[in-house]
């Protein structure tokens, strides 16, 4: 640290340190950062309640491609099968897969088509059930809900890649829709997906499957362009105005690497050492 | 029971059910229906059985011992959502489904899951001009710019409000190319993990289940 | 009543998390631990069968319509049974001889087979992407190629470079690209987390 930061995070060492978490460093910074990014989000929730205008969101091809293959799915008379991903309640990815199910849900029941879900979690199992459950009621065909097609068939990460691809091959799956968090058997619903003759749309977080998504998928979203699905699909109002928020704290993100990078240039080839940009995020 | 279940008989059942399970490879068929079918009953058991052993039954029989009777009333919440197979009361199914939300929701928004967030912030951080023992090594200031402008091009792939236009544009396309070649090298480096797997297998069919290996 | 209850539940478990990790303060700590935590994880034990009422409700019914295929969810039905009485009424549960055995020779037999599938698939899938021929999968196929050789002592012997080259690769491409899409999922989870503490995304409760 530059002796001048560092001056003024021994002065304010003592305020923070009795009572604010940290492991090691960004006690305050993560705190300050986590107190602004929800006062922002729910002011813009709230301003996009009115009649305010709130920036657009850009097209995101992948997510296009869901409402294409549902589509094309319908056409053939065959059936939709959706994973919510292998992980629990506890992973966002799981969480962001919800969204995308109802929206799925919605148009399956809309066009009078049919959805297989599939589930590896007991406590994702009676979620992703409302969900079906509530998009039919919403579509005003709440009887043509079957609650046999939203399926729990078991916790073994491959029991369960084993038992979608049964489904797959004997249900006769026109299109796969994987939304969530995904781990090694990522590729053997898409490539097993691929020979049964499904096309697949993929989406997860996680930076290790992705690459095997990439490769075997005819449609795969990268990274967080998960969490952005559910409010891109629905278009709906607010929740598009979380996904500006998040795009502040990225454009926040971009600044600070530019602003710190010029910075340990201009330090490193003056033969100095430090970097105020870093000790300021260090601060306590 | 155990003369029957011997290693050799185990042997054999496994040596079935892992023929049965390649079966898939050639397309889908009987066999693998039988393995996949059986695989996923026994498993699927098998998670509600250690939850029961594990969780359940310990906290039952530890009640009287250390007086925790508050625990019946998180046991019966967790009860409700058996409410979800009967539907007019299926939103009763709701409320621990709620706690499990906000419970799970809260760890992924948490000041903790932003410690990390900033730390890979400053990491991504480096001087262009990069200087060993006080001199300029070109070397490492390349792969330093190259590492600066693909953190830079791959977190503007990812602006959604923003179009891809202009300069903008150049440095998203920058970002997907160098994603494709990241990802390629992930994928790259996975394949030998694969591979052992496969030699796993096999040696299991050829060794443990045939003899044939020394 | 069936709305606000769920929400509330949602915002205020959520919010005591939120300020646990946010101060320093052992006492409210433990009390979250032995209360809140607990409630969490014996309210998700106690439903966890769910599932499986699930699978044998369907598989149940496939038996008693003989739909096609009935004679596979007797299998099913029969695996599950098996494991599940044994493992309940067995002295030693799921850790007796017994139990071990049937559980080795089914579920752990069938995980390491499928998972060794995988060996199959990531060649048939790099034979695909290779066919792509789009601009994209050709950098991700030569990068995926460089970093495989350059992980075995083949790609040693065919140039020392090869190694260099994964390495080089792994440093300047594999770690900024991973570093700048977790940035980003970063904040897309603290978006969603909010979503769903704050009620503004609850598809789950619309009927």
């Amino acid at each position: 640290m530059t002796p001048f930061m560092q001056n003024i995070s021994d002065a304010i060492r003592p305020i923070f340190e009795s009572w604010l978490y940290t492991s090691g460093d960004f006690g305050l910074t993560s705190t300050v950062f986590l107190v602004l990014f929800v006062i922002l989000l729910l002011t813009m929730v709230q301003r996009s309640r009115t009649a305010a205008a709130i920036p657009k969101v850009r097209r995101i091809a992948g997510l296009d491609a869901v409402d294409e293959v549902v589509g094309r799915a319908t056409e053939m008379g065959r059936p939709v099968l959706y994973s919510p991903g292998i992980g629990a309640l506890s992973s966002s990815d799981t969480l962001a897969s919800f969204n995308v199910l109802g929206h799925v849900a919605k148009l399956i029941a809309k066009y009078d088509a049919r959805l297989i879900v599939a589930n590896r979690n007991a406590n994702v199992q009676p979620v992703t059930e409302s969900v079906v459950r509530a998009a039919y009621y919403e579509q005003g065909k709440p009887d043509a809900y079957r609650d046999d097609d939203v399926r729990f068939l078991t916790s073994d990460q491959f029991g369960y890649a084993a038992g979608v691809v049964g489904i797959m091959n004997r249900e006769g799956v026109a299109a796969l829709v994987l939304f969530g968090l995904f781990y090694a058997e990522s590729l053997v619903f898409a490539e097993a997906g691929n020979i049964a003759g499904a096309i697949q749309v993929a989406a997860t977080s996680s930076t290790s499957q992705t690459p095997f998504f990439v490769v075997a998928c005819d449609y795969t979203l990268i990274g967080e362009e998960i969490f952005v699905a559910g409010a891109y699909l629905g278009q709906d109002r607010q929740r598009l105005a979380t996904i500006v928020v998040q795009d502040w704290f990225k454009q926040w993100t971009v600044a600070m690497i530019v602003l710190g990078t010029l910075v340990a240039t201009f330090v490193s080839a003056s033969g100095g050492s430090g970097n105020f940009i870093i000790d300021l995020l260090k601060l306590y | 029971m155990e003369a029957i279940l011997t290693p050799t008989l185990g042997n054999w059942l496994s040596a079935l059910i892992t023929l049965m399970l390649f079966s898939i490879l050639y397309k889908e068929n009987p066999f693998y229906r039988i393995a996949e079918h059986l695989y996923v009953g026994a498993s699927a058991a098998h998670g509600i059985v250690t939850t029961w052993n594990n969780t359940v039954k310990p906290a039952l029989t530890d009640m009287p011992k250390y007086g925790t009777w508050w625990e019946i009333l998180p046991m019966l919440l967790g009860l409700m959502i058996y409410f979800n197979f009967y539907r007019p009361y299926a939103w009763l199914a709701r409320i621990p489904m709620a706690l499990w939300i906000g419970y799970n929701a809260a760890l992924v928004l948490s000041a903790r899951q932003v410690i990390p967030f900033l730390n890979q912030l400053t990491m991504a951080i480096k001087p262009l001009v990069a200087m060993t023992n006080g001199s300029f090594d070109l070397a490492q200031s390349i792969n330093n710019i190259l590492f600066v402008s693909i953190v830079l091009g791959v977190l503007t792939y990812f602006l959604f409000t923003v179009e891809h236009k202009g300069v903008f544009k150049y440095a998203a396309d920058w970002g997907r190319i160098a994603i494709m070649i990241g990802f390629g090298a992930s994928f790259g480096n996975t394949v030998m993990a694969r591979i052992s797997l496969l030699i796993g297998r096999l040696d299991f069919l050829f060794g443990d289940w045939l003899g044939l290996l020394g | 009543m069936r709305r606000t209850l769920p929400a509330a539940i949602t915002l205020i478990a959520g919010l005591i998390v939120i300020i646990k990790d946010i101060f320093i303060s052992p006492g409210f700590n433990q009390l979250v631990q032995d209360y809140l935590v607990r409630s969490v994880a014996l309210s998700s034990a106690t439903a966890v069968a769910l599932g499986g009422l699930s699978l044998l409700r369907v598989h149940g019914r496939r038996v008693s319509r003989r739909r096609e295929g009935w004679y596979n969810s007797v299998i099913l039905i029969g695996g599950f049974a098996l494991l599940f009485f044994l493992g309940i009424l067995l002295d030693g549960g799921h850790n007796s001889d017994t139990y071990q055995w049937f559980y080795q020779n089914t579920a752990v037999t069938g995980s390491s087979t499928v998972f060794s599938l995988l060996c199959f698939y990531i060649g048939s899938a790099a034979y695909r992407a290779f066919r792509a021929r789009s601009v994209e999968a050709g950098a991700l196929l030569v990068s995926a190629t460089i970093v495989m050789l350059g992980a075995t002592s083949i790609g040693a012997a065919i140039t020392p470079m090869l190694p260099e080259a994964k390495t080089w690769i792994m440093d300047y491409f594999n770690t900024p690209v991973i570093r700048g899409v977790a940035l980003g999922v970063s904040l897309g989870s603290f978006a969603q987390g909010a979503r769903n503490l704050f009620g503004i995304e609850r598809g789950y409760m619309a009927e």
